[in-house]
């Protein structure tokens, strides 16, 4: 069940209503939230739910079980929540890959092993769901967390539908008191998340989806292309997964605020980056916190010298980009933003003071410091063009084809407007509004503007929904 | 005085809300037209320019046409390349048996397939995965498989091409592609052409004929949210006339009078190739993804040769590619059964 479907227009509206009907127990309105959520995920395959539950009953134990046991058994306890959650990911997402890859390699050396493949469908979201439960366990393991008692709230926790299969990835500190404790529909929450599922809904089916064809048309064949038209399906690819997977994001947020709960901003004007870094604090943000917490800060962060740093940022990156999917070239691209960051943290530790505080002794002159933000933004951006190519080709060929038409073939290619012309338009937009947000240091734009302003975007916004219609195309993200 | 300012106040209040839906109108128009600048109320089934307009047949595929067939998402695209009458490229065996020993070489086989519309014309599959490529693949004599069917176009239609483009008599055999329920049914006018008179064709490719654009009128082509909430119209309207027929459906069954009353097209195809001097005929009563077209029973043709292949799938692993297509092992598969009956005739 798609967010851009009629079916979850009508099945969200059912749970509108019995869930305001029920506002006065929260208890009540959980047990509705579990059942729409569990439905909600059966609609893509409901023998994947067992998956869901193996997880919540394997973590909702353990963190029982680390809260109350010595620190030999609490160590158990988190070992067997590690195993089993990744064990699952291990087999449901990366057997086939890493099964095929040992298959290459060895066939490279002349010995030509064949592993049988498990070939199973990979489970909607399986990626998000793991890494929200894996935050639970170790942030009761830290103490960070007390480990919850109530079996209903956590599976709510667990499984709460408007995030369930794309994020974001809550952490329990911050979503589980929501789930438990009591909830209120406010008014304002009404009209924040109004705004939420209007620019959400016109992220993905207006701006994304129509983006979509030109940007596949580009990868469907690379060769037949030139330059220009490469580097515009790349800028093209970076408006397309934006608006797909912020607007899934902001839709998730919308339907939550409605219903008093409020999940955390995943995305914060990721265009507007000044540093590869900076990049990681704006892009998929929960994430990039979870990799942050549980994996770098675990690895020992940047507490112990420059080299160790590095391998840190490395590994980090490396598996954050084998996280978004089973493929070569998404390890590629977290290798390539693992470079990005060494290459940052290396300048930072040469150059201390160009890299921060100097900046603005040099540049005194307001004009100058606004032109060399501007220059350090555009250059972040061609660094993260060049990114999302490797994450979008298929194949090393399409990415070599690519990156030869990037660098290496002249522009000029006569059908370049056709692809020009809708992608700056869906670009600028989206610039504009992450520029508003920037100034205003809010994501409320619309909610705060005059009510001229408000009911013109509104009301342009639905327009467009009307006159597009929803097409049967998917999220990226829900691949992973 | 207080309940008067009250009410300008809100007046004040709507005409700035109904002035701002305004502003949000032409802003959404303006940018449509920018973001999505080919129609958005249909779908190409093909890259531009695969159409051109016909006097005869009201379009023909365009002579020489390099492009591709795609979804509708556009993901999927599978390279197709007309020949120079707009026909797939005929498919050609030099035969196996070919022996230096015979002293007059011996000429191929002409044979001509025509009928099946998208199915027939083999829409989603590479040139050598082809029906008429695989038949003649499976063929030992040296033969030429010209195809002619085209997606959109009736049997009628395929006879009219083969009587104006072609010269029938040249064919030793041909082979008669049944799918279409009409295919089955009797009508007097069904080689009749009448190219119809308002054609919707953009980026030169004709477009379906839509109930919405009705709805709309000249707004529908003018006005994307026109185009949009008509087309959202459709929904339910499709719902509620899908439910109709379900229930006409219920009541009689129309194909079986209609064999009753006359003779099939199918048989009315036959009869016209052997009177146009095509030697042998060869009807194929081709399966569907989902249910089965034609009765039950079919009728026996006097002077051609019927093979019924709409149970097959039920027998075999069959694939379906590009929303209900043959896939390349279906076609494999059905070329096979039409190959062996094509060795049997003389």
């Amino acid at each position: 069940m798609l967010f851009n479907s009629y079916t979850f227009l009508v099945f969200y509206a059912v749970v509108f209503v019995a869930y305001v009907a029920l506002s006065r127990k929260t208890s009540t309105q959980n047990l509705l939230l579990l059942v729409s959520s569990y439905l909600f995920y059966a609609a893509w395959d409901y023998r994947f739910l067992s998956l869901i539950l193996l997880s919540t009953v394997v973590d909702f134990y353990a963190g029982l079980g680390i809260e109350k046991g010595t620190e030999r058994s609490r160590k158990r306890w988190l070992i067997s929540s590690l195993v089993i959650n990744l064990g699952v990911l291990a087999v449901f997402k990366y057997f086939d890959f890493a099964a095929g890859s040992f298959c290459q390699l060895t066939a490279m050396f002349g010995v030509g092993l064949s592993v049988p493949m498990a070939e199973i469908i990979l489970p909607v979201g399986i990626s998000f769901y793991t890494f929200q439960t894996l935050s639970y366990t170790i942030d009761v393991y830290r103490g960070r967390v007390s480990a919850c008692h109530n079996p209903l709230g956590f599976a709510v926790y667990v499984a709460f539908f408007p995030q369930l299969v794309a994020g974001p990835i809550e952490r329990a500190t911050h979503f589980l008191p929501q789930v438990l404790g009591s909830r209120k529909i406010r008014r304002v929450d009404l009209a924040i998340g109004a705004q939420f599922v209007l620019l959400g809904y016109f992220y993905k089916v207006v701006l994304a989806d129509s983006i979509a064809p030109l940007v596949n048309q580009f990868y469907a064949s690379p060769e037949r292309y030139g330059g220009s038209i490469a580097w515009l399906a790349n800028l093209g690819f970076a408006v397309q997964i934006y608006g797909d997977f912020a607007g899934y994001s902001m839709i998730a947020r919308g339907i939550s605020r409605w219903m008093g709960f409020r999940l955390m901003a995943n995305f914060r004007q990721p265009f507007l980056a000044i540093s590869p870094r900076d990049f990681w604090t704006r892009w998929h943000r929960s994430l990039s916190q979870w990799l942050r917490r549980y994996l770098y800060f675990e690895l020992g962060g940047s507490r112990r010298g420059f080299s160790i740093t590095c391998r840190n940022l490395m590994v980090t990156m490396l598996l954050g980009g084998l996280w978004h999917g089973a493929s070569w070239n998404f390890v590629l691209w977290g290798g390539f933003h693992g470079i990005l960051l060494v290459g940052q943290h290396a300048w930072m530790v040469v150059c201390p003071a160009r890299g921060t505080e100097c900046s603005g002794q040099i540049h005194s002159e307001r004009w100058s410091r606004k032109i060399l933000e501007l220059a350090k933004i555009l250059s972040t951006f061609v660094l993260m063009l060049i990114g999302w190519t490797l994450f979008r080709c298929e194949s090393f060929s399409d990415i070599t084809v690519t990156f030869s038409l990037m660098f290496a073939t002249p522009l000029a290619d006569p059908r370049w407007m056709s692809f020009a012309a809708p992608i700056a338009t869906a670009f600028a937009i989206m610039l504009a509004i992450d520029v508003w947000k920037e100034k205003l240091k809010s994501e409320l734009v619309f909610v705060r503007a005059p009510v001229m302003v408000r009911w013109s975007v509104y009301s342009m916004i639905i327009f467009s929904l009307l006159s597009v219609g929803f097409r049967p195309t998917s999220f990226i993200y829900f691949q992973f | 005085m207080m309940a008067k300012e009250k009410e300008s106040q809100s007046m004040r209040r709507i005409a700035s809300i109904v002035f701002a839906i305004m502003i949000g109108w032409v802003l959404c128009e303006s940018v449509l037209r920018v973001l999505v600048p080919s129609p958005i109320f249909y779908s190409t089934w093909f890259t531009e320019g695969v159409h051109q307009r016909d006097p005869r047949f009201g379009f023909v595929f365009r002579p020489g046409y390099d492009g591709a067939m795609r979804n509708v998402d556009k993901v999927w695209m599978e390279p197709v390349r007309l020949d120079a009458r707009g026909f797939r490229q005929p498919a050609v065996n030099h035969g196996r048996h070919s022996s230096s020993s015979e002293s007059s070489p011996k000429q191929p086989v002409r044979i001509v397939m025509l009928g099946g519309a998208s199915m027939g014309f083999g829409y989603g599959l590479a040139d050598d995965e082809t029906l008429h490529h695989q038949v003649a693949q499976r063929l030992s004599e040296a033969c030429q498989i010209d195809l002619i069917s085209w997606p959109g176009f009736t049997l009628g239609q395929d006879v009219q091409k083969l009587t104006q483009m072609l010269e029938p008599n040249q064919y030793d055999v041909g082979v008669i592609l049944a799918y279409a329920p009409d295919d089955y049914v009797s009508r007097s006018d069904w080689d009749t052409l009448v190219p119809p008179a308002d054609l919707p064709m953009i980026d030169s490719v004709v477009t379906p004929s839509d109930p919405a654009a009705q709805w709309g009128g000249d707004l529908y082509w003018d006005s994307y949210v026109v185009a949009g909430i008509c087309r959202l119209l459709r929904v339910p309207a499709n719902l509620l006339v899908g439910h109709m027929s379900d229930l006409d459906a219920s009541q009689e069954s129309p194909l079986d009078k209609n064999l009753e009353d006359g003779k099939p097209q199918i048989l009315m195809a036959s009869e016209r190739l052997k009177s146009l001097g095509v030697d042998s005929v060869l009807i194929v009563a081709l399966p569907r993804q989902i249910g089965m077209s034609g009765p039950a029973v079919l009728p026996d043709p006097a002077d051609a040769i019927m093979i019924d292949l709409r149970q097959e799938p039920g027998n075999e692993q069959f694939d379906w590619i590009a929303y209900g297509h043959y896939g390349p092992d279906s076609a494999k598969h059905l070329a096979e059964k039409i190959a062996r009956v094509i060795e049997s005739l003389d």
